[in-house]
């Protein structure tokens, strides 16, 4: 393990008080704090993987990261998920080296071990050089604990801890209400968008749910949209609030309207969702949320943005257009390519906020200046029940619920 | 219709000249009322039910060359400069059909000006890709129906892409 000398503790890189709240400049910056969150992090909490729309069949599989560790998320012939990591217990090569595919299994390209799709052992080549059960007794690739909500598949790498629900707790029944955006259960996943900054990747974990950003870094997407006769920019970011909860996640909540609709189509998508819920349930679902599932996935109304870090300063993420079921294709067909058109690689928000992360990153380089403030709409904040909090929605209420995490986790060793 | 290889190409030359100057607004004048600019990232029959980079129909082009031209876009701020370089140009024989589809070669150079100390300002880049136009006559000009431009990084990660290709 590096030591980090000039940090006495990793919780000492975050400070609140009363009315205050600051962030450490390194650690945006320093190499050595970026290894320690791939370990005290990534490699302590539940981390999402993948969607089940991206492994519909048995013998699909796609590939993802947890930190710094390869895995795969495989669909067994029984149906069964599995997420394994992807290195041979050989000589640790990767053994899928695709992003996604079907196969009966999983063959190292280096000696020729052979796994299942559950990850078991299936044989090697050349036993004979092994004592009888010897490779056996190795076993198969190392499986990891996992679940799934509402699609959403998730691993975590420790086998002790709280189960998924439970690590959820007060933010699960939002992102239940986010999965019935898809009139019928649930999403399929179009193939993602792969974009990458010269920056921190924390600063597109704060970016999703930060409201306050977008009446400036965007003005010019907003007045570009009224000046095509979309809705007028004062009546965006107005109504709506942000929410912080434990373990790092928070919302950005706005009155729900599908961008890119027309009146008559926005009625036709909420038809589609009243027919499979309660009328009481409607509202709820509808109303436009961002949200941030610590450490590194952010769910929009129609997209899933995941974020990957590569070093302290550089970040690649995968972002996942969506497709609703149940919704009419006139719809889909509208709203995708709207979406690409804000959202992606070429988008014309994206592209403003990744400008921001670079700048960040150039403002950060040096080090005399030691802290950031995240303090905004403290003095408005409200604590509901279990670990919510509210406030307006250009409040950093979700930006404070991710550096508290953030300083829980780093201040646990768990340094394997 | 018929289009000869040099008249096909003193057409895409032109638009060429046109995004390197930066004259967007001119570029916009090149499409067809239902003209699609179309950044690919699978090839399907849907690309309305995938993903793409970009699938810009009219309103799309518009507004997007009116954020860079009229509005503060940062990602814009300082500005991309442009290098196209277009060859291989093949225009496939259609005599009979209203459209004709020429293919190329596209090499776009780019970099941001401005304050190289800023990070993310003054690297090369390389933009390459196999173009697919379709073509048609209109009056007495040229039209672009469809610029279907494939990436060869089309689906790696790719930095801050906030200019026309």
């Amino acid at each position: 393990m590096q030591t980090i000398d000039h940090i006495r503790s990793f919780a000492d890189c975050v400070t609140e008080s009363d009315l205050d709240f600051r962030v450490d400049t390194r650690i945006y910056t320093d190499q050595a704090i970026f290894d320690q969150e791939m370990l005290r992090i990534f490699e302590q909490t539940w981390v999402y993987v993948g969607h089940i729309s991206e492994i519909e069949n048995p013998g699909d599989y796609k590939t993802a990261q947890i930190g710094q560790n390869p895995v795969i998320v495989s669909r067994a012939e029984d149906g069964d998920i599995h997420v394994l990591l992807n290195e041979c217990r050989h000589r640790g090569n990767a053994v899928c080296r695709e992003f996604h595919g079907n196969v009966k299994g999983f063959t190292c390209p280096y000696h020729g071990w052979a796994y299942a799709l559950d990850g078991k052992l299936k044989g090697v080549t050349h036993p004979q050089g092994y004592p009888e059960n010897f490779a056996a007794g190795i076993g198969g690739l190392i499986a990891l604990r996992s679940d799934v909500f509402r699609g959403l598949i998730f691993a975590t790498m420790r086998d002790d801890g709280p189960g998924l629900m439970d690590h959820f707790g007060d933010v699960a029944k939002y992102v239940d209400l986010w999965a019935d955006l898809s009139p019928e259960p649930e999403y399929r996943l179009a193939q993602p968008h792969h974009y990458s900054f010269q920056g921190n990747w924390k600063f597109q974990v704060e970016n999703g749910t930060d409201g306050w950003h977008a009446r400036i870094t965007h003005a010019s997407a907003f007045e570009t949209a009224a000046d095509f006769g979309g809705p007028p920019t004062s009546a965006r970011s107005t109504v709506g609030c942000t929410r912080g909860f434990h373990h790092g996640f928070g919302i950005l909540e706005r009155a729900g309207i599908r961008q890119g609709l027309t009146d008559d189509q926005n009625d036709l998508y909420r038809a589609a969702i009243a027919r499979h819920h309660p009328p009481e349930r409607l509202e709820p679902i509808w109303t436009e949320r961002k949200i941030f599932l610590f450490p590194n996935m952010t769910l929009f109304d129609n997209l899933i943005r995941v974020i990957q870090p590569v070093a302290a300063d550089q970040t690649i993420v995968q972002s996942y257009p969506l497709v609703a079921r149940g919704l009419p294709d006139t719809l889909n067909r509208i709203r995708l390519p709207e979406l690409h058109t804000r959202l992606s690689t070429a988008g014309m928000i994206n592209t403003d906020d990744l400008e921001m992360f670079t700048s960040n990153q150039t403002g950060m380089r040096g080090s005399k200046m030691r802290w950031i403030v995240l303090a905004h709409g403290m003095n408005e904040e409200q604590k509901l029940g279990g670990s919510e909090r509210i406030a307006s929605d250009t409040s950093e209420v979700p930006q404070r619920a991710i550096y508290r995490e953030w300083a829980r986790l780093m201040s646990v060793d768990g340094t394997p | 219709m018929k289009l000869s290889r040099t008249e096909a190409e003193d057409f895409l030359y032109r638009e060429a000249d046109l995004l390197d100057r930066r004259e967007y607004d001119q570029w916009l004048i090149l499409f067809t009322e239902d003209g699609i600019y179309w950044l690919p990232m699978e090839e399907t029959d849907d690309p309305l039910l995938q993903s793409s980079i970009l699938y810009d129909d009219t309103k799309m082009r518009e507004m997007r060359v009116h954020q860079i031209v009229r509005k503060q876009h940062y990602a814009q701020l300082p500005r991309s400069r442009t290098v196209h370089a277009v060859s291989n140009v093949v225009v496939s024989p259609a005599d009979q059909a209203a459209e004709v589809t020429v293919r190329c070669v596209v090499m776009v150079t780019e970099l941001r000006e401005g304050n190289y100390q800023q990070i993310g300002l003054g690297n090369h880049r390389v933009f390459a890709g196999h173009c697919e136009y379709r073509l048609r006559r209109e009056a007495d000009r040229l039209a672009i129906a469809m610029k279907k431009f494939v990436l060869i990084n089309r689906d790696l990660p790719i930095e801050n892409l906030s200019f026309i290709l």
